[in-house]
């Protein structure tokens, strides 16, 4: 069958002219891509947690906030409240914002003996008398509905608080509203008062920012690097350009892709240009070997070009399949962004797949052909080549110490599993940023002034109206926020207890020993009448039947939230009755659970990854076997790779685990053109360690070109300006360099062990129904016993006059004629060459040695070019034992075989015997 | 020249119809500008005000005569030319009762829809002086019960407010600067439940409108005091009166930053007593938060006399 893309060596224009075509058009439409840095495809989609955070937020309002701090030597000055007083007016202003809370608009309940206020902690003048401004500092530091939350407990800085609410879908929210933030701060920053903002739009905000500095960043360092060594490598300029070239067009067509799909640019989704650049260029690489051999083995271009493709389109194809089925499986996670990236890097990497075989055969045929490679008139004596010196003296070490070799392989995995007990599952958002952030220094500012800028709800139901009226069940919730404060681990509590416990105590004059609960349930519905509505509605449902605890804190790591949620559980299944439900929920949890879940499940469609490439290797080399070795020299260094995070320390999260998958997508398409080749070469030369050394001669440059490029491509993520984009460049450089030394050494030894025919050259074997009736070995096998036997044996050619068989010589094997026709003489004591037979297609010679003593009896010479089929002794053993059936028949057709000669040779004898 | 207040068609009206006091009303003093008084005013703009030359043909003086007339007709209360002021002083006059005892449904209607319900009676006395006194009491739920909130007219500056909480047993004056303050988890304020200080506010004319098929006055009110803006947290509201009988039917309140807070309504109006109008049902819709409260009489009784003793602060205590 005539391989289809050798139609683009033949008709270069029209397919050049259809890719740049093609191109245009996918480039008209990449304006028009989005960046998504919103949260929302980091929740799982269909979670039912997600819904009732829904539910909760109509409740109680919104839980995304915002802190403005306001930082001044004492905030209870004019000045300052009247900048506290306009940020908070015209914050309150801008769309979305469903709240704010500080100084200048809260109430402050306040009673003396006879005399109750419920005024605005600061009225709507603000006062410039210090006796005026001392009460009111003296109020808001009173009272610990305030201190912590909108003023520290020194009074040097105070927080406008935020709660904003954005439509859903409005991905371009929090840019706008963390600008808009940032226009009022800016006007009122000024000597002495310091302002910034913090929350979680605005580090969403910088999170996109950042993300698309390293996009545009680092790719061009990466591209640089990368191609800097491969300049070194191929040392021509096309082995440069040819591969950035087609790297460049798929990028383009990747993007285009996502732009009309309207899968967006997100954090994750940014690392599909380098991605696909890198994965890209190694197919490059391979093609571009192969095709110097072929110029420096004498062909012309276009011939070198033709045959390049030819050899070529197998290991290729075989390896963008086995990558996109690879990253394709992310597509059936439940994670937005994963199920994005999955598509964004299939089509990407299908798109660099079409490119490449398109445009590279096109550039090369364009191309000059490059000086260096032109067949030089007098041909290199072999051995004198430093590289191929080198090459035979680690096949040589290779086959001479098997054993020890695997044996280390196997203690360093070993040694690196200990490492896998250490292995933690944690995502923090916030120390993603450097520690030198803008970020982290604020969030921790905050969290040092008051109270963190994160925060969660705790969701008291009692399902019944007005259930939370009963003291007992706000006791409790009193109870569960003493809990919480207690463990450190959270900066402040607020709920409605708290309030009730403020208008009680000033009820009672301000009384000290009465910030208590109430003691009644009508004392409780009065209180509640008697307080702003509005102000407790988010710690209080309209019907009474349900009580929030907002819960303000640092946490950052995912794991630490998650141990800080199993001892409220704990807690709450000891103090609250079956009837009060207790559940917390909120942006900050589901976003926590969701990158753990991400990160698991980017383990998990790993593994499904690493089955289907076995499952298709088994079916490239019809053998599982075969697909087992293949994988183990890529699998051990993903193993190491955990095993080091586990001993270092560092999270498995959304950015590392991606490591194992990308890994695999890349280290894995080397031991395919390996094996290929192996293949190839085998059935060239009939000898295994002469396959192997041949093997590596071809390969080994490309392995090693392609894995230091690649890990040299990937350090350069080490200057990301996010930590985990950073464990990821050096862990996946880590990961290649043990990859590549595994191919060098592990997988000739493993393939050693056995034989490699690929299912391509199986359909090659023209293993047709004739073959079957025309070989008489062959008689009555089905196709695939014929197909196993085949496997068991070795397809060998020899050209005319070659000796196949020398008489006396020790027999091993058995011969079947595919093709052209051998001669069987033997010299007899008086020296003359005497023929026996010419044996034509199908004839089987040399099986007499599996039944007598192993010594040849005859020559057999190749009357002209021959293919052959040689089945070796301990093959036939193999296969009696394994398969007996097939055995049965191959025996019963040599026995028939065998008595047919018998006959021949009886009657010959007959013939020539003078009548006695 | 600069006016505040009017637009340029009231400026026309009230030149056609030579309304001098309004227009001296809406004057601005410029700074830098001779102080004027009222009169002073009149005259300058008298003095300003210069007929167009009219070509001298009988079609266009005519023409300009016929402008008037329609002007006359289509202004149906020139002959009465009242001030903002003097509608609201007549309002109060009009509706004043001796006294007054209704039981009210109170509806509290959320964002979603979702709806709590109370029922409360309210006692109004009003004296010789014309001060009120009111007594707000709640009759449900039964945690509530005997809730109340009592209400004595000053007659300038604050009114006293005292609140009954019967679980503490404990009455309370309710502090002046408290009076924006939301009533009882309702879209009342505390001020709302006041009847309206005259003394406090200023009160202009805007111009006239058609609500629910009735013809209205629409008078902007504005505190007059520095204390009352301090306390009643509103910059300003707009009250829309009805021109038959004086009622206000429809208020919007504006909060400190000019921004619309709050619409009330008053409708299902019927006359009680003499000249006295009543709503039966009212309600204050807060645009911001999305709720609603309703107030629905389901019984009243005018002018059958009420123990004065009822309105004190131990008539406020008793019953709980």
């Amino acid at each position: 069958m005539r391989n289809p893309l050798l139609s683009v060596v033949d008709h270069p224009f029209v397919a050049g002219g259809l890719l740049t075509l093609l191109t245009l058009a996918l480039a008209l439409p990449i304006p028009r891509i989005e960046f998504d840095t919103s949260a929302e495809g980091l929740m799982v989609e269909k979670d039912p947690a997600r819904r009732y955070y829904e539910q909760a937020k109509e409740r109680f309002g919104s839980d995304t906030l915002t802190v403005v701090l306001v930082k001044a030597g004492n905030v209870f000055t004019a000045p300052a409240l009247a900048a506290i007083r306009r940020i908070s007016d015209r914050l309150d202003r801008i769309e979305g914002v469903t709240r704010v809370e500080s100084l200048t608009t809260v109430r402050n309940v306040k009673g003396t003996g006879a005399a109750l206020s419920v005024e605005p902690l600061v009225g709507p003048t603000i006062p410039t008398a210090p006796a005026d401004l001392e009460r009111i500092r003296g109020d808001a530091l009173g009272s610990r509905v305030f201190v912590n939350n909108i003023v520290s407990r020194d009074g040097a800085a105070a927080a406008i608080v935020v709660y904003t609410d954005a439509r859903p879908g409005d991905k371009q929210f929090n840019t706008r509203f963390s600008d808009s933030v940032e226009a009022i701060v800016a006007q009122e920053s000024r000597p002495g008062l310091s302002v910034y903002q913090i929350g979680t739009p605005l580090t969403k905000v910088l999170f996109g920012e950042y993300t698309r500095r390293d996009l545009v960043g680092l790719i061009p360092i990466s591209l640089v690097v990368l191609f800097a060594i491969l300049f070194l490598a191929l040392r021509t300029l096309q082995g440069v350009v040819i591969p950035i070239v087609t790297g460049l067009l798929s990028v383009v067509w990747a993007l285009g892709a996502m732009a009309l799909l309207g899968i967006p640019i997100n954090v994750i989704t940014a690392i599909i240009p380098s991605l696909l650049i890198t994965i890209g260029f190694a197919e490059d690489v391979h093609m571009l070997t192969e095709y110097h051999h072929l110029l420096e083995a004498g062909r012309d271009k276009v011939a070198a070009v033709r045959e390049m493709v030819t050899q070529t389109s197998l290991p290729v194809l075989v390896t963008t399949f086995t990558t996109v089925l690879g990253f394709g499986s992310l597509i059936t996670t439940d994670i937005t962004m994963l199920i994005q990236f999955g598509y964004a890097s299939a089509l990407g990497l299908t798109a660099n797949y079409v490119v490449t075989v398109v445009a590279l055969p096109i550039l090369l045929l364009a191309w000059r052909v490059p000086g260096r490679r032109r067949r030089s008139p007098t041909p290199e004596p072999s051995g004198h080549d430093p590289v191929q010196g080198w090459i035979e003296r680690l096949a040589a070490f290779n086959l001479r110490y098997r054993t020890p070799i695997l044996v280390v392989a196997g203690l360093a995995t070993a040694g690196s599993l200990v490492g896998w007990f250490t292995l933690r599952v944690n995502t923090d958002f916030v120390s993603y940023f450097p520690e030198n952030s803008v970020i982290r220094q604020r969030t921790e500012d905050l969290h040092r002034s008051m109270a963190g800028a994160f925060n969660f709800f705790v969701v008291v139901d009692t399902h019944r109206e007005n259930g939370l009226v009963e003291p007992a069940v706000l006791e409790r919730i009193a109870g569960l926020q003493r809990f919480l404060e207690g463990t450190g681990e959270v900066d402040q509590t607020l709920s409605i207890a708290d309030y009730l416990r403020k208008i009680h105590r000033e009820m009672n004059a301000g009384d000290e020993a009465f910030d208590v609960v109430p003691a009644t349930a009508d004392e409780v519905s009065q209180y509640l009448l008697v307080l702003d509505a509005k102000e407790t509605a988010k710690y209080l449902d309209f019907n009474g039947s349900a009580a929030n605890i907002v819960v303000r804190h640092n946490i950052t790591s995912s794991s630490q939230l998650s141990r800080l949620l199993k001892r409220l559980d704990a807690y709450v299944a000891d103090h609250f009755p079956e009837e009060v439900k207790v559940r917390y929920t909120g942006e900050g949890i589901l976003i926590s659970n969701a990158a753990d879940y991400m990160a698991i499940n980017e383990i998990t469609s790993f593994s499904s990854t690493f089955v289907i490439i076995g499952v298709v290797h088994a079916l490239l080399f019809m053998s599982l076997r075969a697909s087992i070795l293949s994988l183990i020299p890529n699998l051990i260094p993903v193993l190491m790779n955990f095993g080091l995070m586990g001993l270092l320390g560092i999270p498995l999260n959304t950015g590392t685990a991606l490591v194992a998958t990308v890994a695999i997508g890349i280290a894995v398409d080397d031991t395919v053109h390996h094996m290929i080749t192996y293949a190839r070469q085998l059935n060239i030369h009939h000898d295994q360690r002469v396959a192997m050394v041949e093997t590596l001669r071809i390969e080994a440059r490309p392995i090693v070109y392609v894995s230091l490029a690649l890990a040299g491509g990937f350090l350069i993520l080490v200057f990301s300006s996010f930590v985990p984009t950073r464990y990821f460049g050096a862990l996946s450089a880590f990961v290649m360099v043990v990859a590549m030394v595994g191919e060098l050494v592990l997988t000739p030894i493993l393939m050693h062990s056995t034989r490699l025919v690929t299912l391509w050259d199986m359909l090659q074997l023209k293993l047709k129904r004739d073959l079957r009736t025309t070989v008489p070995l062959f008689r009555g096998l089905s196709q695939w016993e014929a197909r196993k036997v085949v496997l068991l044996g070795l397809i060998e050619s020899f050209p005319t006059g070659d000796l196949i068989i020398h008489k006396g010589a020790a027999g091993t094997g058995m011969y079947v004629v595919i093709s052209g026709r051998v001669r069987v003489f033997d010299s007899g004591p008086d020296g003359v060459e005497r023929t026996l037979t010419v044996l034509e297609v199908g004839a089987v010679f040399g099986e007499m040695a599996l039944f007598a003593d192993g010594v040849r009896s005859a020559h057999v010479v190749a009357e002209e070019p021959v293919e052959l089929f040689r089945l070796d002794f301990a093959a036939v053993e193999r296969l009696r034992k394994r398969f007996p059936f097939t055995g049965a028949k191959l025996f019963r057709n040599l026995a028939g075989i065998l008595s047919e000669r018998l006959r021949e040779r009886t009657a010959a004898l007959v013939q020539s015997r003078p009548p006695c | 020249m600069v006016f505040e207040g009017i637009d340029f068609f009231a400026v026309w009206l009230y030149l056609m119809l030579r309304r001098w006091d309004a227009l001296a009303g809406a004057f601005v003093r410029l700074p830098g500008a001779p102080v004027r008084s009222d009169s002073q005013v009149i005259t300058l703009l008298k003095e300003r005000l210069q007929p167009i030359g009219v070509a001298p043909k009988s079609g266009g003086r005519r023409w300009t005569a016929a402008v008037f007339a329609a002007a006359v007709v289509l202004s149906p209360a020139t002959s009465e030319a009242e001030s903002a002021a003097e509608i609201m002083q007549k309002q109060r006059t009009m509706h004043r009762t001796r006294d007054e005892t209704e039981t009210l449904v109170m509806r509290l209607v959320s964002k979603t829809g979702a709806v709590k319900e109370r029922r409360l009676v309210r006692y109004t006395l009003t004296g010789p002086d014309n001060l009120s006194k009111l007594l707000i009491r709640f009759l449900a739920p039964r945690g509530v019960e005997n809730t109340g909130l009592l209400t004595w007219e000053a007659p300038r500056g604050d009114d006293d407010q005292w609140l009954y909480l019967p679980a503490t047993k404990k009455v309370k004056r309710i502090a002046a600067g408290s009076k924006s303050h939301r009533f009882m988890g309702t879209d009342f304020a505390y001020a709302d439940m006041q009847p309206e200080n005259l003394q406090t506010h200023q009160y202009q004319m805007l111009g006239a409108e058609i609500v629910d098929g009735h013809e209205c006055h629409v008078i902007e009110a504005v505190p007059a005091t520095e204390r009352e803006a301090t306390n009643s947290g509103y910059s300003k509201r707009k009250l829309w009166v009805r021109k038959d009988n004086y009622f206000t039917i429809r208020r919007e309140y504006y909060d400190r930053n000019g921004r619309l807070e709050k619409t009330g309504f008053e409708r299902k109006l019927v006359q009680v007593a003499g000249s006295a109008w009543r709503a039966n049902e009212l309600e204050m819709h807060d645009a911001e938060a999305g709720t609603r409260t309703i107030l629905v009489v389901e019984s009243r009784s005018v002018d059958k006399g009420l123990n004065e003793s009822l309105l004190t602060e131990a008539g406020l205590m008793q019953g709980g």
